[in-house]
């Protein structure tokens, strides 16, 4: 019951942001899209608002917690009990067309995924390698320290790994613990409850742009992914990463069609918060920033303005999210052991390029292994054959140009790595990362087959 | 015949493309229901039959093996809260080590200068400037640094 208030606190503070803030007036989405977006808002904001604690000095107790909630809660209440009329902003949308049967068996199929997970998830405890060293033990050191503690940034690998990382998951999980008291079965729910806002606003975004039935395919394709549902099982951050950068492209996808202010908000929120959960969010908030900046260079004359004044927006918005993490990580003067430039020599770049047939034999087996990823990249690589000409046109543009450069980013970041060789880096990470980009890629294969699929009569209008 | 009917029954190789997306889907499922159910590590649903029919610590301690956690719980209970501490006797960043670390929280694990030397597997454990504090029957035992806390 704990767990829940402790879910349901990050919905409180996402709804305030979007019923206060963003309101309803502005962007009025449906109540699913409203309540996982909610989500994916609560836990950044609620992640952003420990680090000011932490700044303040104040501890992260139950009571200081949940004060943030409850405000919200007081204070989006008493906006919509001022004016009962506002309340008809809330009220589901009125239409319910009925789901033909490939909509059911493919959301049953959805929920079959779903169970499944929460099934492997209720009795195990934290106990993979890297969610023990790098989340679950700093979530439980902030937990019994009341907060971050002093010296952290300074403490050395074998008191706890990479003190520099992002903190956004063990600082969910501290935030969990604030309601339950310490207990890392319980928090693992914490990944059910990630993947099932993630399916819900991936299905909305995709129900923006297609029919419901092939809104229900895609995501029925992304639910059953054996990858992403097995890191719903864990406690990694890499589906957590996933989820905002997908979501983050989908608002961006719909600005592209709209040019709506509120969807670059969405997006350039969505991916500022990205840069508290891992370090490779780097890559993708630079590669968002370039495709604004080309979205403002292609778009319609009467449109430019608009165009530069969103992005603007969207790199002041991204600079004020990321902010007091990067003050944090920079004050605490980290280095990364695996990619540190100053120690980057000729040599080491020539060993890592002549390494390249290596990282493309574990990709391939990766892309043709169905044990991870089912069909998935044999789809896509076969869409993007297939449909070829249509890369670099309409909407695809910018799919194709953030995938593209994202990959770039990706590949240039371990042909600098300095730690280990590269064959150690690309076997330990390139699985994980491949999840970061499959939600983007299916969104891509989505729009290039959408005018044959939709002929299908199960699919169509 | 119509656009659309010329269009739906447009070949792709052998098959039109509904066939292929058919075929597609069906060929996915079967992978997806193979995978979903298909044990991942050998004695996966052993180890969840185990689970669900026991408690937390129990859980834990099938988890980390029986020794290490008798060991880890051992040491918890001898050593002062907010002590120091150098493991040995585990390889370095091992799934073992991390899960020693984590278990054994508020306990502080140091690269130097440690209140406490854990050592797992080992019974004549010397360390110049340690003394023995505690044994723990032969798996392993616990040093203290001298003329620390007794």
């Amino acid at each position: 019951m704990s767990f829940f208030f402790s879910v349901l606190s990050l919905e409180v503070i996402g709804f305030f942001f979007m019923l206060m803030i963003v309101k309803r007036r502005r962007y009025p989405c449906p109540i699913a899209e409203l309540a996982s977006l909610s989500y994916f808002l609560g836990m950044g904001f609620g992640v952003y608002f420990l680090m000011l604690y932490h700044f303040a000095g104040l501890a992260f107790t139950f009571a200081h917690v949940v004060s943030i909630p409850v405000v919200m809660a007081i204070l989006t209440a008493a906006y919509y009990f001022s004016r009962p009329e506002r309340g008809r902003e809330l009220a589901p949308e009125a239409r319910w067309k009925r789901w033909n049967l490939a909509e059911w068996l493919l959301a049953l199929g959805v929920l079959a995924q779903l169970v499944w997970i929460v099934f492997l998830v209720i009795p195990v405890p934290v106990s993979s390698h890297d969610a023990v060293a790098n989340y679950a033990l700093k979530a439980k050191i902030f937990y019994f320290a009341g907060g971050i503690p002093a010296g952290y940034p300074a403490w050395n690998e074998a008191t706890v790994a990479h003190p520099g990382y992002p903190p956004l998951l063990p600082l969910l999980m501290t935030w969990v613990y604030c309601f339950t008291t310490f207990d890392d079965l319980v928090v693992k729910m914490l990944m059910p409850v990630i993947y099932l806002a993630f399916i819900v606003l991936f299905y909305s975004q995709m129900k923006r742009f297609f029919t419901r039935a092939y809104a229900m395919l895609a995501v029925f394709l992304l639910a059953t992914i054996p990858q992403l549902a097995d890191y719903a099982t864990r406690m990694y951050a890499d589906l957590i990463l996933a989820a905002f950068i997908t979501c983050a492209v989908g608002y961006f996808m719909l600005y592209v069609r709209e040019m709506k202010s509120v969807y670059m908000v969405l997006a350039a929120l969505l991916m500022a918060f990205s840069l508290w959960v891992k370090n490779e969010a780097i890559v993708f908030t630079g590669v968002f920033a370039i495709c604004s900046i080309v979205l403002c260079k292609k778009t319609r004359p009467s449109l430019k303005q608009r165009a530069f004044r969103d992005t603007v927006m969207a790199l002041l918005v991204m600079a004020a999210i990321a902010a007091p993490w990067f003050f944090a990580k920079l004050s605490g003067g980290h280095v990364n052991s695996d990619i540190d430039l100053a120690r980057l020599t000729p040599e080491r770049l020539w060993q890592n390029v002549k390494d390249i047939p290596v990282m493309l034999n574990l990709f391939q087996q990766q892309v043709f292994g169905p044990k991870k990823w089912n069909m998935l990249w044999v789809m896509v690589f076969a869409g993007l054959i297939w449909k070829r000409k249509s890369l670099w046109k309409g909407e695809c543009f910018y799919l194709t140009l953030f995938l593209v450069l994202s990959i770039a980013g990706y590949f240039a970041g371990y042909m600098v790595t300095t730690g280990e060789n590269l064959f150690f880096y690309v076997n330990t990470t390139l699985s994980r990362f491949m999840l970061h980009f499959c939600g983007i890629s299916l969104f891509l294969l989505a729009f290039l087959v959408y005018d044959d699929v939709k002929q299908l009569p199960s699919f169509g209008e | 015949m119509s656009p659309e009917y010329i269009f739906m029954n447009m070949k792709f190789g052998m098959l039109t493309k509904k066939q292929l997306l058919k075929f597609t889907l069906i060929v996915w499922i079967i992978l997806w229901m193979f995978f979903l159910v298909r044990e991942d590590k050998d004695g996966q649903y052993k180890r969840l039959a185990y689970f669900y029919t026991h408690g937390y610590g129990d859980n834990s301690r099938y988890i980390m093996g029986p020794d290490l956690y008798d060991f880890l719980v051992f040491s918890r209970r001898n050593i002062p809260d907010g002590s120091t501490y150098q493991l040995i006797g585990f390889e370095r960043f091992s799934i073992a080590e991390v899960r020693a670390r984590y278990f054994l929280w508020p306990l502080r694990s140091v690269s130097e200068d440690a209140e406490f030397k854990i050592f797992y597997g080992g019974k004549d454990a010397e360390v110049p400037g340690y003394v023995l504090y505690r044994d723990y029957d032969g798996k392993g035992v616990i040093l203290v640094k001298e003329g620390g806390v007794r």
